[in-house]
């Protein structure tokens, strides 16, 4: 019963990913016909501006939306599960905050060219993660909340030293860029963005995946975890720094994309009933349905005009977080 | 046991960097392919008319204001224009016809109406915040101008084999670099450089009458505040050293519009003060200000308004040169009087702008 139901579910989530991906790559300010995309995906119309659009902006845009989506949603359910916090996301050591600090310190210091945004906020996403671990380590305390206390400080630094970057910035070029970056966009993606990209996300997410065991296994709490063998300490580390890794990635192409991390995993509770067996996966998969719905809307609801996307994701959020709030009161205890 | 898990381990391992590497190479493969391919359509379209360009022999490089270097087979016949700088800049050269995009809010620009009313139908396709890539690529133009805050989209343009010409006119040296830049990409430059000898011209000929006069003390207000000045090295700053006057705010450091207090502009007893074309307040506000009173230009009534029914003459447009003689009349108006800039301005707008302006918007 279980199995089937867990089968179905994943079957719907895949169905829903292939219908958004196909809209998505159908949907855009460029007139392409279904004829013509059937044409383009045989080879055929080569060279010319409608192939070149399908293949340089719409493919790269939609592969980008997906491993968004399912680096964001699988960050999420890792963290979810190890940390036995309903609010952990991907935001967890400051990543997204370290980010957009690395990006605007580009902007307002550096050149602000692509490059130098994107290695400006994959560096700075990282350092909070060496930051947060240096911080429990002084501590000397090996428990979930110091973790996420040392979070919370490294965030609130990286915000505190954004605010100054944006205090430095010119308002009539720099800051307007910063903002709209923060917000989140997948108008700017490129083809090769995207090659840059997909083995930076491919390689930490199937590493994720091979250790859902020990991820579950973390989530019974350190102690259970010695006596099966598992060195806590050292795999929350590489599990934290795997996710950062993707999640730094993804955030310097994409900007910060908020909550998708947040109510990925918690639909997947919610339509699973528990954090074991294909839990991992339908957080990534419900993530990249999340993100690919809200680029959609992104794109199309204003002809022309790209809206940020961290809007939507927010606006699909607040049901999903209002749920979670009755579903608690009505004597849902789903977390230690 | 072990081994098997090993394999599985191994396997999976295995399996990730295939992943990884096949969509590496999708990505390199769809960028490769395009780039191949925005090499042939530009090679036929040269060879099909060649016979129109008649100024450029040959193909046109340029380095842009970013640095980048942009090469065009022949002068670019359809253009996208992403700011309104850019767009009158084709106005003041001439080639407004061939922009096929322009920027979004273009209705709220009143010259456009008055020089080329046809700027108004075509498709509008961005902001400075966001630009709509795939329809800019609908139109394949031959060019797009871009300002330097959207470079985030250039790559996006030119892995689709369109050239994109990115400009910066922060002052009035980059204005002219600007020009200089979009007459060579049309095959313009005689019409580009005539424009510019008419600014040192009309530079020089202020500079012979405020020779010798007083300079006033003159403040010029932010767009959003009257507490909010601009610096000696802002562009509004020369605009006022060129005028015969002298920045009350000039012993400000910065290069760009800093905040003040009422304190501040009392001791700096400004004699005249300038309120910007786009001011979201007015020439009332300032008059009526009680803790004003005391500034010599208050109470002298020298408050003015920078004229921005045509175009913002007190930010680099090309038209820009118009701001700077029209603070000159409200200045020295015995050396230079209203009626002789209005004249000058319908002068310059027939000649480069190709319309016939209507004084009455300047004495209103």
């Amino acid at each position: 019963m279980k199995r089937e139901k867990s089968a179905m579910l994943m079957g719907a989530a895949c169905g829903l990913l292939l219908a958004l991906c196909a809209v998505s790559l159908c949907v855009g300010s460029f007139p392409l016909s279904l004829s013509q995309i059937g044409e383009i995906l045989q080879g055929g119309l080569a060279g010319e501006m409608p192939a070149r659009v399908f293949w340089t902006l719409r493919v790269p845009r939609t592969a980008v939306g997906l491993l968004a989506g399912l680096g964001l949603g699988l960050a999420g359910g890792v963290y979810q599960t190890v940390f036995r916090n309903p609010l952990a996301s991907p935001d967890l050591t400051g990543v997204a905050s370290g980010a957009s600090l690395g990006a605007a310190c580009a902007i307002v210091l550096g050149s602000g060219g692509t490059l130098a945004m994107m290695a400006g906020a994959f560096g700075a996403g990282l350092a909070s993660l060496v930051l947060v671990l240096a911080l429990v380590r002084a501590a000397r305390m090996e428990h979930t909340v110091t973790y996420v206390l040392a979070g919370v400080i490294v965030s609130s630094a990286a915000d505190a030293a954004l605010m100054t970057m944006k205090v430095l910035a010119d308002p009539e070029r720099e800051l307007a860029a910063i903002e709209f970056w923060t917000m989140g966009s997948l108008a700017a993606v490129t083809a090769s963005k995207l090659a840059m990209l997909a083995p930076a996300v491919a390689l930490p997410f199937s590493l994720l995946l091979l250790f859902r065991r020990q991820t579950a296994i973390l989530s019974l709490g350190d102690e259970t975890a010695r006596s099966l063998g598992l060195e806590p300490r050292r795999w929350r580390a590489v599990l934290l720094g795997l996710t950062t890794l993707m999640v730094a990635a993804l955030v310097s192409v994409t900007g910060v994309i908020a909550f998708v991390g947040l109510i990925a995993p918690h639909i997947a509770f919610r339509l699973l009933g528990r954090r074991a067996g294909p839990y991992l996966f339908l957080c990534a998969l419900t993530g990249a349905d999340l993100l690919l719905a809200a680029d959609l809307l992104a794109r199309s609801l204003s002809p022309g005009a790209e809206l940020p996307l961290s809007i939507f994701t927010v606006l699909f959020a607040v049901p999903v977080l209002i749920a979670l709030l009755c579903g608690r009161r009505e004597g849902g205890d789903e977390d230690a | 046991m072990k081994n098997a898990k090993f394999l599985q381990r191994a396997g999976a391992f295995a399996l990730a960097l295939t992943m990884a590497l096949s969509l590496a190479g999708c990505g390199q493969a769809a960028s490769g392919s395009s780039q191949a391919a925005s090499s042939a359509p530009v090679s036929s379209a040269a060879a099909s008319s060649e016979a129109a360009s008649s100024q450029a022999q040959g193909p046109i490089q340029l380095t842009d204001q970013a640095g980048r270097q942009v090469e065009l087979e022949e002068p670019a016949q359809s253009l996208v224009s992403c700011y309104y700088i850019t767009t009158y800049a084709t106005l003041a050269l001439g080639v407004s016809d061939r922009v096929v995009g322009l920027e979004k809010k273009a209705e709220t620009r009143p010259v456009y109406q008055m020089a080329d009313p046809a700027l108004l139908k075509k498709p509008q396709l961005g902001t400075l915040k966001e630009f709509d890539v795939e329809a800019a690529a609908a139109l394949e133009p031959d060019l797009v101008l871009m300002p330097v805050k959207l470079m985030d989209y250039v790559d996006a343009l030119t892995e689709l084999g369109i050239p994109v010409l990115v400009v910066d006119p922060e002052d009035q040296d980059r204005l002219e670099e600007m020009l200089t830049l979009i007459g060579q990409a049309c095959g313009v430059e005689d019409r580009a450089q005539s424009l510019i000898d008419y600014y040192y011209e009309q530079e020089n000929r202020m500079a012979q009458l405020t020779e010798g006069q007083e300079r006033p003390l003159v403040y010029m207000g932010g767009n959003s505040s009257y507490l909010e000045t601009a610096t000696n090295a802002m562009y509004q700053g020369s605009l006022i050293q060129l005028a015969g006057g002298q920045n009350a705010a000039g012993e400000l450091e910065g290069d760009y519009w800093t905040e003040i207090s009422y304190e501040s502009l009392l001791a700096m007893a400004p004699e005249v003060i300038i309120l910007p074309s786009a001011a979201s307040y007015t020439v009332e506000d300032v008059l009526n200000d009680a803790q004003l009173a005391g500034v010599p230009a208050v109470e002298e009534g020298r408050v003015y308004q920078m004229p921005g029914q045509v175009e913002e003459w007190d930010s680099p447009v090309p038209s820009g040169i118009l701001g700077a003689l029209w603070l000159t009349s409200t200045l020295h108006p015995e050396s230079y009087s209203q009626e002789e800039f209005v004249v000058d301005a319908q002068d310059f707008y027939r000649e480069f702008y190709g319309f016939e302006l209507d004084a009455q918007l300047l004495t209103a």
